[in-house]
This record gives structure tokens, C-alpha cells and sequence, in this order.
């Protein structure tokens, strides 16, 4: 899991595989960095070509421990099945979704 | 050509059914939305026997096999836990788009259905035993 600090957003490039073992391996870390953070947070999904159920209370696990703090965690570069589970399971109105980092930093600058 | 794998139903065994994906994957012809539903498959059935199906007195084995004929995936899931029918569970509700009251119990067999062409369950009172069948064609 890489994390890196553009401006005031923390960026974090999420692994390919979100299966159980792949959430086991970052769930405690990733909760770490984003409520110490306690802002701006941006999860770059380009790289995840699977998401499963697990994954998902993961990520909003923590969008729902950085909001109360006055942060939120958007996610970026969705692959099309990845946005497909994002769609049917309707996540995609709980996250503020962008195509790329790109267009999330943007946002969170404007 | 179908592939299988028998593994005693603890945590470890995801781990183990995991890397069975992998070599599954590379071995079938299979399209990018058959691996996908492959994997969703193995993580939420298989996880829900690990923690559902057995409790530490009667843990037994999961067993898998997967196939792939004429373009067609076929995924068979068996085990000796608690009978329990994928198909007769409720739609999770998906309509509470608050992060904070959000629900997200049953989201695992929920994919599994909807990504399925078709979902068949037996339990066979006399051995114990349970199978999913789970077929996705091209």
C-alpha cells in the first residue's frame, strides 16, 4: 500500500487484489493513516481488479471514522467490473467516485 | 478440463483457495467477468462456511471444483455444515445512501446472484452434505 502527500491530500494506492487475504493484509494499517490524517483522504483505485464484500465494509469503515472528523475519502480510477460492483451494491452514492487521481485532487482543491 | 481442490474449512483455507484462483485462472479459458465471479464465488461462499456453516466441534472440508465446457464456467461448492440455500436470502436494502446508517450484511451472496447466470443448491439429509452449483457462461 503506497501513501503519499499531495498538497493536503493523503493518496493512497490501493492494492490489485481486495479478497479477504489482500483486506487482512492492509485493513489495520489503512485505518491507522487515514483517521491520524484526519482530513483529506483520496483512495487511488486504479490498480484493483477485485473487490469483494470485505473490501467494501472496509472502505466505508473508514469513510465513516474520517467524516466526523471533518475529512472525507473519495475514491479514483475505478476499473469497469470494480465500478460494476460499485453500482449494484449502490457504494457509488455513499463515495464521491472520480475517473482518475486527477480529477479528485482537483475537486477536493475546488 | 476442470480443476479441484480440497481444503479443511479454517481461515487458513481461503488463503489457500485463493492461490487455487490463480492457477484456475491460468489453466481455464475463462472471460474476465467468469474469473471475476470465480473469486467472488470462492471469498463470500467460502468464507460463509468457514464462519457459518462449522463451529469448531463439527469443522469438515470444503471441497471445489471448477470447470469451464463450451465457454461455460461451472463452480461446485461443497460442505458438511449447516444446510443454507444462497438463493433464499433476502436483497440486501441498498436504498440508505447515509455512510453512517448504511447496512451492509448479505452484499457477499447478493453479488454472487446477481453476477450468476444460474445458482442450483442441494443437502442431502442421509450424508450432510451441501453443493452450490454456480454457472456464468461467456
Amino acid at each position: 500500500m503506497n501513501v503519499e502527500h499531495i498538497d493536503d491530500v493523503l493518496v493512497i494506492e490501493l492494492p490489485a487484489r481486495l479478497d479477504a487475504v489482500g483486506v487482512s493484509a492492509i485493513e489495520s494499517n489503512l485505518a491507522k493513516t487515514v483517521t491520524s490524517h484526519k482530513g483529506k483522504v483520496l483512495a487511488d483505485m486504479s490498480q484493483v481488479n477485485f473487490v469483494a464484500s470485505l473490501a467494501l465494509r472496509m472502505l466505508l469503515t473508514n469513510l465513516k471514522s474520517v467524516q466526523p472528523l471533518g475529512g472525507d475519502l473519495r475514491l479514483a480510477g475505478l476499473q469497469p467490473q470494480i465500478a460494476e460492483i460499485f453500482r449494484k451494491s449502490r457504494f457509488d452514492t455513499l463515495f464521491k467516485i472520480y475517473p482518475d487521481r486527477e480529477g479528485a485532487l482537483a475537486a477536493y482543491r475546488g | 478440463m476442470q480443476q479441484s481442490i480440497e481444503v479443511h474449512a479454517d481461515w487458513n483455507s481461503i488463503t489457500t483457495l485463493m492461490t487455487f484462483t490463480d492457477s484456475v485462472e491460468a489453466c481455464l479459458p475463462l472471460t474476465a467477468d467468469q474469473s471475476y465471479l470465480m473469486r467472488l464465488v470462492i471469498e463470500e461462499i467460502a468464507t460463509n462456511i468457514v464462519k457459518y456453516g462449522y463451529t469448531d466441534a463439527n469443522r469438515d472440508v470444503i471441497q471445489l471444483v471448477c470447470s469451464c465446457d463450451q465457454g461455460t464456467l461451472r463452480v461446485s461448492i461443497r460442505d458438511r455444515g449447516a444446510p443454507f440455500d444462497p438463493r433464499d436470502q433476502p436483497d440486501p436494502d441498498l436504498s440508505d445512501a447515509d455512510p453512517a446508517s448504511r447496512m451492509i450484511g448479505g452484499l457477499g451472496l447478493y453479488f454472487v446472484r446477481e453476477f450468476a447466470d444460474d445458482l442450483s443448491y442441494t443437502h442431502d439429509d442421509i450424508s450432510g452434505w451441501n453443493e452450490l452449483i454456480v454457472i456464468k457462461g461467456q
